[in-house]
C-alpha cells in the first residue's frame, strides 16, 4: 500500500523579479514498510520535496497523496491536520524541546495529537522503551548524547502511529558507529511497525539500509 | 496653648488625615476660645458620639431636622465624601490615575517585549510544534501560559513592596488600606495585561513557516 506519493510535483518560488523552479515534475512513492533514500546534491530540491510530501509546503502543481488522502493545495489550513494524523518527522538537528525531558518531549507530541494524561505518559514510555531509552526518560536533551537525542526524536516521530516518517539527514550530526545504530533502529522500526520511511541524505551508509534509492538532480528524479 | 493649659487625655486611632496632619478633638466651646478669630460663632465640624444602643439612623435624622442648613454624615458617608474630595477636588486623583495608567502601560510594554524576545529566541521550537502537527492555537496556549507565569511572578514582585510600604506607612501613622478586593482586581488586571502583551507574539508565531525546521 502506498502511504506517500507525489505525482508530477512542481514547485517554484519567487526570488525578487525572478521565478525559480525548484521541482520540475517529480514523481515518487513510498509504500508501507518500505525504506527509501532520497539523495542529491545541495540545491537539487530534496528538502523542498520532503517539505511538500510532509505537507509543510504545498506544491505549485501536481498531486500529493498521504495515507490515501489527496492533499488540496488550495486549502493550506488543512495541512497541520494531515501532518498530525499521518506524518512523523525526524530532523538533522533533532529539534527537541530543551526545557522538556525525553519523556515530556514525546508526551508533548502525543498531546498535540490529542492523547493526554496518563495514557500519553504510558505511550511515551513505551515508545522510549522501543528506541532503547528506557533508562533516559527523565533526562533533558542537554544531558543526552547525539545518538540518544536522535532516538528521542524517532520516538517522537512515531507518536500517533503515522503512516509515513520523513527524516532529514538523520545521521549528519552523528559519528559513524552511532549513525549506523540509528539507521538500524530506523529500518527495524519501519519494518516492524509497517511505516513508510523516506530519508533525505548525503550519507552513503544510508543507502545500505534502504530498499530503494531515489536520486534527485536539478529538480528532477534521475532515472 | 493660647494662654490655656491643656491636658492630653487620650490618643485616637484612624483619625489621621490623608496629609498625616494631626487632628485634635476637644470640647466645642474650648475650641472656639482657642481660635476665636476662626471659630467664634462658627462651627466647621462637630463630631457626635452616640451613647451605647442609640439608633444611628434616628439620631442622624433628628440632627438633620434641627440643623437643616448643615450636612449630617455617618462615618462611612464622611469617609467616602473625604475620598471624593481628595480625588476630584485636588490634583491628587489625576496624578494617581495617571501613575496607574503609566504603570499599566510600562508593564504591558515590558512584558510584551520580554515575551516577544522569548518567542524570537524559540522560533525554531515553535516551528517544530507546527511541523509535528501543532496548530496556531496550540502555540497560543503555550504563549498564554508564559504570559500567566510572567503575571504571577510580576504580581508577587509587586505585592511584596506594596505590603512592606503598608507596614512602614502604618509606623508613620498613615493607614494604607489594601482590601482583598483590590488585591484580586490587581491580580486579574495583571493577568489581562500580560495576556494583552502576548498578542504581538501571537502575530509572530502565526506567520512562522514550519519549513524553517529544515534549516540548519
Amino acid at each position: 500500500m502506498v502511504v506517500l506519493e507525489g505525482r508530477d510535483v512542481r514547485k517554484s518560488f519567487r526570488e525578487g523579479r525572478e521565478t525559480v523552479e525548484v521541482l520540475r515534475g517529480v514523481s515518487l512513492a513510498v509504500e508501507s514498510g518500505e525504506v527509501v533514500a532520497l539523495e542529491g546534491p545541495s540545491g537539487s530540491g530534496k528538502t523542498t520535496l520532503l517539505s511538500i510530501l510532509g505537507c509543510i509546503l504545498t506544491a505549485s502543481s501536481g498531486v500529493v497523496t498521504v495515507a490515501g488522502e489527496a492533499v488540496d493545495p488550495r486549502r493550506p489550513s488543512r495541512l497541520p491536520d494531515i501532518r498530525k494524523r499521518s506524518i512523523g518527522f525526524v530532523f538533522q538537528q533533532y529539534n527537541l524541546f530543551p526545557a522538556l525531558t525525553a519523556r515530556e518531549n514525546v508526551e508533548f507530541a502525543l498531546n498535540i495529537k490529542g492523547v493526554r494524561g496518563p495514557e500519553a505518559r504510558a505511550q511515551a514510555e513505551r515508545l522510549l522503551d522501543a528506541v532503547g531509552l528506557a533508562d533516559r526518560k527523565g533526562f533533558f536533551p542537554a544531558d543526552l548524547s547525539g545518538g540518544q537525542k536522535q532516538r528521542v526524536a524517532i520516538a517522537r516521530a512515531l507518536t500517533g502511529q503515522p503512516a509515513a516518517i520523513l527524516a532529514d539527514e538523520p545521521t549528519a550530526n552523528l559519528d559513524t558507529q552511532i549513525g549506523a545504530q540509528i539507521l538500524d533502529l530506523f529500518r527495524s522500526l519501519a519494518k516492524r511497525e509497517n511505516r513508510g520511511l523516506l530519508i533525505v541524505t548525503h550519507d552513503p551508509k544510508v543507502r545500505a539500509i534502504c530498499d530503494r534509492v531515489a536520486h534527485i538532480r536539478d529538480g528532477l528524479i534521475a532515472a | 496653648m493660647a494662654g490655656y493649659r491643656l491636658e492630653l487625655i487620650g490618643r485616637s486611632r484612624d483619625a489621621r488625615s490623608f496629609t498625616t496632619t494631626p487632628i485634635a478633638f476637644m470640647d466645642y466651646r474650648l475650641a472656639q476660645e482657642l481660635q476665636p478669630a476662626v471659630l467664634r460663632g462658627n462651627a466647621h465640624y462637630i463630631l457626635v458620639k452616640l451613647a451605647p444602643g442609640a439608633d444611628l439612623e434616628a439620631v442622624q435624622s433628628e440632627i438633620q431636622r434641627r440643623l437643616p442648613y448643615n450636612d449630617v454624615h455617618k462615618r462611612e458617608e464622611w469617609a467616602a465624601r473625604s475620598r471624593r474630595y481628595w480625588i476630584t477636588n485636588t490634583g491628587l486623583g489625576l496624578n494617581l490615575y495617571l501613575t496607574v495608567f503609566l504603570g499599566g502601560l510600562v508593564g504591558i510594554v515590558v512584558v510584551a517585549q520580554t515575551l516577544y524576545a522569548s518567542t524570537m529566541e524559540h522560533l525554531k521550537e515553535f516551528g517544530t510544534v507546527k511541523a509535528i502537527g501543532g496548530s496556531n492555537r496550540d502555540i497560543y496556549r503555550i504563549l498564554l501560559r508564559q504570559a500567566g507565569v510572567a503575571a504571577l511572578v510580576g504580581f508577587v514582585i509587586g505585592a511584596i513592596p506594596a505590603f512592606a510600604i503598608q507596614a512602614l506607612a502604618a509606623g508613620a501613622g498613615l493607614q494604607v488600606v489594601i482590601p482583598a478586593s483590590i488585591v484580586a482586581i490587581v491580580f486579574a488586571g495583571t493577568i489581562v495585561m500580560c495576556a494583552a502583551a502576548a498578542v504581538i507574539s501571537f502575530h509572530k508565531v502565526a506567520t512562522i513557516d514550519p519549513a524553517l525546521v529544515f534549516r540548519g
